[in-house]
């Protein structure tokens, strides 16, 4: 992220600051030579510029505002630690400094002492919570150091001091993306992207952020876009594959992979996705083979037996996916996916008491499984025992409340404990969920078929469509922006206007208030 | 009529494969004493099913294919098959038209097409079939289901059939999607009721296209549904005795099924009591279990009797059904085919109102490959143990744009019974024509050539259709009944046999529907290995009655007439 040309903003920015905090009692050559060292960095004359600092601290060695400049000019020379030691001076000169702090911050970040770094940006956020660059730095070292919980909070308040700062709306949105938060990332990424076109990284956390809610198409587009920017991200290449394979265009995912293997041969995802994908496609032959190559190369790679064993199970090749199956689970104890499709193979070949085994050890590598708990009560319940099989029901319930088949299931086995009225509960709950999957599939048809008869232009048979819609699902915000835009060409403005709204409120990351609806 | 056995002929079959077959359990399985022939063009089966679309479809009318009515409309005692046609969406020339068509069973191994004499040359989306005596005049009629409205034929008993729908009061007044049927008492009071499944709420000129992208397989677009359209309703007719029939859906219970989207229909007595109930396999929804409540209504207890979904909770794409006592316990147990990435499913009747899922168990969770569609219990091999034979097909033609497992068209699985509750996938035993692919859909499974074991007519997509003829290798003995109610319905429909031969004793019954869309032939077919003789033939009359006959003669087709026998006082549950 840090080019030449910010360098040279950074310390003229950082001269200026150093001035603005008020070295006031500067000798009137000092300042000259500093003016003058200011002007030769500004034209690229980094060794001239320094050489007029330190004329200026022989005469006057703490002078801040020289020793900032010298930190800056020393930083942009690779000369990292004779950095660290100058801004550490220009600490101890002026403590009560938050651009001395933030600088420090930053070269002791560069060189990876990152605790450190920590606590200097801190002190300058103490000193100065409006220091742009104290929370960009806090906020992106956090990130970058995973803590991304602690990176929201600067983040967020180096964007409202800079709303205009890319990388600051960037690092922000890759947060919220990776925290899962991607409805607000997208916010976040779409501004970054306006504010500079040609970040590529930008457009690649879009794309992601995109495809999370549910927007395919414009997550393929803004990945698109991330490619050919920059080509040279595999990682880019490889989140287009995946998104177009999501978004049903697998011919030109596996395009895509095949591109990234020949390009990147290393970049392990890459072989790996092509094989989801093919799968995907049903072509398991195609899926085996690459597969095959990946683990007669990589013995130890586990995820590629997993994949490996669950390409074989899909075309019933039940003998050679247990084999690999047992592989994945032996080589990664942390997988806790491979335990659990040997336990449904296990099962669905009628051996149960080893398919519990399996889903145990499941649960054991990573206890919020709600599907390996639901498995687990499926073979407890049909075993006869019912009262381990509602525990593991209620606990697939408890960590995905609105899994039908957990639903259902309890209330069989709470039926044939005789607890009808437990029964009945656990049923309705089943029926309600069950009724509202298959009204949310109604409206998208709906909502589709609304489309496809604006199209033809039977706009009133549309409308009508777009109501069933949101009839059938309230929170179908699309459906209320379709409504809403059809409204407002049939001239029912008020009508239009409530519905766009709604549209906005159900999803501000689609679609814009109705104030900023560009009609 | 008696019949020789006629000695195995090899024909096209293979012995035995070219790679090592295991049963499920590394056993090797035994050899094989039948096998198939495939004669439907040579038997004169010429005429192509036509649905939908060929390479791609823009719905999901196009897609289900139609069924066949196994029955003998000239009372001959050789079975005629009814074969249902479809069309397409561009539709036909007037007088161009594809339709059903009747084939008269000629005794000799082949069917003379006489469906313009009898009257049932019919067009528009056939879908299936199911045939009954309603009225009671000793010749068996045939109800066929359409999307649009289904039609009831009254059999002349002439060779010619007459349309009486509208005079029946089975005219409806909107388009319905209909699906399986089946003729059953369901009041036990001598009169052939009719059960019409209807499969989803479907207005053409509203319903999603793949062009939305919102409905894809393997990434293709394909025809949406059903999740996401209206279901249809299932309709119970009940037979007023005058030639007429009243829609007692809602009065009944019928029509307040837990799930919809129905398909296979077959009547059973799953509780034993005898009054018959209905089992319907739902796509995408819980399959329902209507249990006959004897007072006119029936109660869908698929849910919480445990017949409604998959061993693990989900609902699944079920299609066709098959009924039979496969483990010998003298209950009635339930088959379904399912989608292509599932298991067909097995659901053993314990005995106490519920069903136990037994798939895996019995060795079905191996094959997931396969869609399947019509499916029946029979005797293979006349051991006296009920085996399976399964017809596939997938239901997307756009799956042949890409390299997947299973095509469009698909193989036949065929397993055989163990004996020790388990089955083996035998299909690649025999070999072709089991193994030749097909975009098979229904199939009617009856003896035609009346030697004993029951034949296979099967109806594929953009096909003729094609006649499986079992054979057996070794000499073994049989027995076939054809049951005639006096007092109950006269197709016997709902009797229940019990029948003891050589320490064995085996149970069936006479069933409306059955397989996927289809009808089969409704006298019941026993194998009985290497008994010599029938100890004892018990039959329970669809209105309660139970009868006794001893000296039935194995090996030869044998009519029971409600009366004849040695009255038993009426009794409930299993033997």
């Amino acid at each position: 992220m840090l080019s030449f040309r910010n360098l040279c903003v950074m310390v003229c920015l950082g001269l200026a600051a150093a001035r603005a905090e008020g070295q006031t009692r500067s000798s009137a050559a000092a300042a000259t030579r500093l003016q003058e060292a200011h002007d030769l960095a500004t034209a690229g004359r980094l060794e001239a510029a320094e050489q007029a600092v330190r004329k200026t601290l022989a005469a006057e060695p703490n002078r801040y505002d020289a020793l900032v400049m010298l930190g800056e000019l020393l930083e942009a020379r690779g000369d990292l630690a004779g950095a660290t030691t100058v801004y550490e001076r220009a600490v101890r000169v002026r403590s009560g400094s938050a651009v001395a702090h933030d600088k420090l911050g930053f070269v002791l970040g560069r060189q990876e002492r990152i605790p450190e770094a920590l606590a200097e940006f801190l002190r300058a956020i103490k000193l100065d919570p409006t220091l742009f660059e104290a929370q960009y730095h806090l906020g992106a070292t956090r990130w970058y150091t995973r803590d991304l919980e602690g990176a929201v909070a600067p983040l967020r308040a180096a964007v409202r001091l800079r709303p205009d700062h890319p990388e600051a709306r960037y690092y922000l949105g890759a947060t919220l993306r990776q925290l899962g938060r991607s409805a607000e990332a997208v916010v976040q990424l779409r501004e970054a992207a306006r504010l500079s076109p040609s970040l590529a990284q930008a457009h690649l956390q879009l794309g992601v952020a995109l495809q999370a809610v549910g927007d395919l198409e414009g997550g393929v587009a803004s990945l698109r876009r991330a490619v050919a920017l920059d080509p040279a991200v595999p990682e880019a290449q490889n989140s287009l594959g995946l998104a177009l394979m999501q978004s049903g265009n697998g011919a030109e995912a596996v395009d895509t992979f095949q591109k990234l293997i020949a390009a990147y041969p290393s970049f392990a995802a890459g072989r790996l996705n092509l094989a989801t994908t093919l799968m995907h496609q049903g072509d398991l032959g195609g899926a085996i083979e690459v597969l095959d190559g990946i683990t007669r190369e990589q013995p130890d790679n586990a995820e590629a037996f997993y994949n490996l064993g669950v390409a074989l199970k899909q075309r019933d090749d039940f003998d050679r996916a247990e084999a690999a199956l047992r592989r994945a689970v032996a080589l990664d104890p942390s997988l806790a996916d491979p335990p659990f499709t040997l336990g449904v193979l296990l099962w669905q070949t009628g051996r149960s008491a080893e398919a519990e085994q399996s889903f145990k050890e499941a649960i054991k590598r990573n206890k919020d499984s709600a599907e390996a708990h639901y498995m687990l009560g499926t073979l407890l319940r049909t075993g006869g025992r019912g009262d381990e099989a509602i525990a593991e029901f209620k606990e697939a319930i408890r960590l995905r409340p609105d899994s039908i088949e957990a639903h259902q299931s309890l209330a069989q086995v709470l039926h044939q404990k005789g607890d009808d009225s437990g029964a009945k509960a656990a049923r309705q709950e089943a029926d309600r969920l069950t009724r509202r999957k298959a009204d949310a599939q109604a409206s998208a048809f709906a909502l589709s078929v609304g489309r496809q008869k604006l199209k033809s232009g039977d706009q009133a048979a549309a409308i009508a469509q777009f109501r069933e819609a949101i009839k059938l699902a309230p929170e179908n915000a699309e459906a209320h922006h379709a409504l809403a835009q059809a409204l407002q060409q049939n001239g029912a403005g008020a009508e239009a206007r409530q519905h766009f709204e709604q549209a906005h409120k159900l999803a501000p990351h689609l679609y814009p208030h109705p104030r900023e609806e560009r009609q | 009529m008696i019949r020789s056995l006629r000695p195995y002929t090899l024909g096209l079959a293979l012995i035995g494969a070219a790679t090592a077959l295991t049963g499920v359990d590394g056993r090797q399985p035994a050899p094989l004493t039948f096998a198939f022939t495939e004669i439907g063009a040579r038997a004169g089966f010429s005429a192509v099913t036509v649905y939908g679309g060929m390479k791609t479809n823009r719905y999901l009318l196009e897609t289900t294919g139609t069924g066949a009515a196994a029955f003998d409309y000239d009372k001959d005692g050789w079975l005629d098959v009814f074969v249902v046609n479809g069309t397409t969406l561009e539709g036909f020339p007037k007088g161009q038209e594809p339709t059903s068509h009747l084939y008269r069973n000629k005794k000799d191994g082949t069917f003379e097409d006489v469906t313009a004499q009898a009257g049932l040359a019919l067009t528009g989306w056939g879908q299936g079939a199911c045939a009954g005596d309603y009225d009671n005049d000793g010749n068996e009629d045939l109800f066929v289901t359409f999307f649009g409205t289904n039609r009831l034929f009254r059999n002349r008993g002439d060779g010619t059939f007459d349309d009486v729908t509208k005079r029946a009061g089975l005219d409806t007044v909107r388009s319905r999607w209909g699906a399986g049927c089946a003729f059953l008492d369901y009041d036990r009071n001598g009169r052939l009721d009719l059960f019409a499944a209807n499969y989803i709420d479907l207005d053409l000129a509203s319903a999603p296209v793949p062009e939305s992208g919102l409905c894809r397989y393997k990434g293709l677009p394909v025809a949406c549904g059903p999740p996401g359209l209206p279901g249809g309703k299932n309709i119970l007719y009940r037979n007023q005795g005058d030639g007429t029939f009243a829609d007692v859906s809602v009065a009944s219970g019928i029509a307040r099924a837990n799930g919809t989207y129905a398909l296979g229909v077959s009547t059973l007595d799953f509780d034993g009591d005898g009054w018959v109930d209905l089992y319907v396999a739902n796509d995408s929804n819980p399959s329902a279990l209507y249990r006959n409540n004897r007072d006119g209504t029936f109660t869908d207890i698929g849910i919480t009797a445990g017949c409604a979904y998959s061993q693990d909770g989900k609902p699944q794409a079920g299609m066709g059904v098959a009924v039979g006592d496969y483990n010998r316990d003298g209950r009635m147990d339930i088959f379904k085919t399912n989608f292509a990435g599932d298991t067909s499913t097995l659901y053993a009747n314990n005995g106490n109102g519920l069903c136990e899922d037994r798939t895996f168990a019995s060795g079905f969770g191996r094959n997931t490959r396969w869609l399947g569609w019509a499916v029946a219990f029979l005797d293979l091999d006349l051991d006296g143990w009920q085996d399976l034979f399964l017809v596939n097909g997938h239901v997307y033609p756009e799956v042949d744009q890409v390299k997947t497992e299973a095509g469009y068209k698909q193989r036949k699985v065929v397993y055989r019974n163990r004996g020790d509750g388990r089955f083996d996938d035998v299909t690649e035993q025999l070999g072709p024509p089991v193994t030749v692919p097909k975009a098979g859909r229904g199939a009617a499974y009856a003896d035609f050539d009346n030697d004993g074991d029951v034949d296979i007519l099967v109806t594929n997509v953009h096909d003729t259709p094609e006649l499986y003829r079992l054979d057996q290798r070794e000499a073994r003995s049989w027995s076939a009944l054809r049951l005639v109610g006096v007092q109950s319905n006269r197709s016997a429909i709902g009797a229940r046999v019990v029948l003891s031969a050589g320490g064995v004793t085996q149970v069936s019954e006479v069933r409306g529907g059955g397989s996927y869309y289809s009808q089969n032939d409704l006298r019941m077919h026993f194998g009985l290995g290497s008994a010599k003789a029938i100890d004892r033939v018990e039959v329970r009359w669809p209105n309660g009655n139970i009868e006794v006959w001893t000296g039935v003669e194995p090996n030869r087709i044998v009519t029971l007439t409600e009366g004849t026998g040695r009255p038993l006082p009426p009794k409930t549950g299993v033997p």
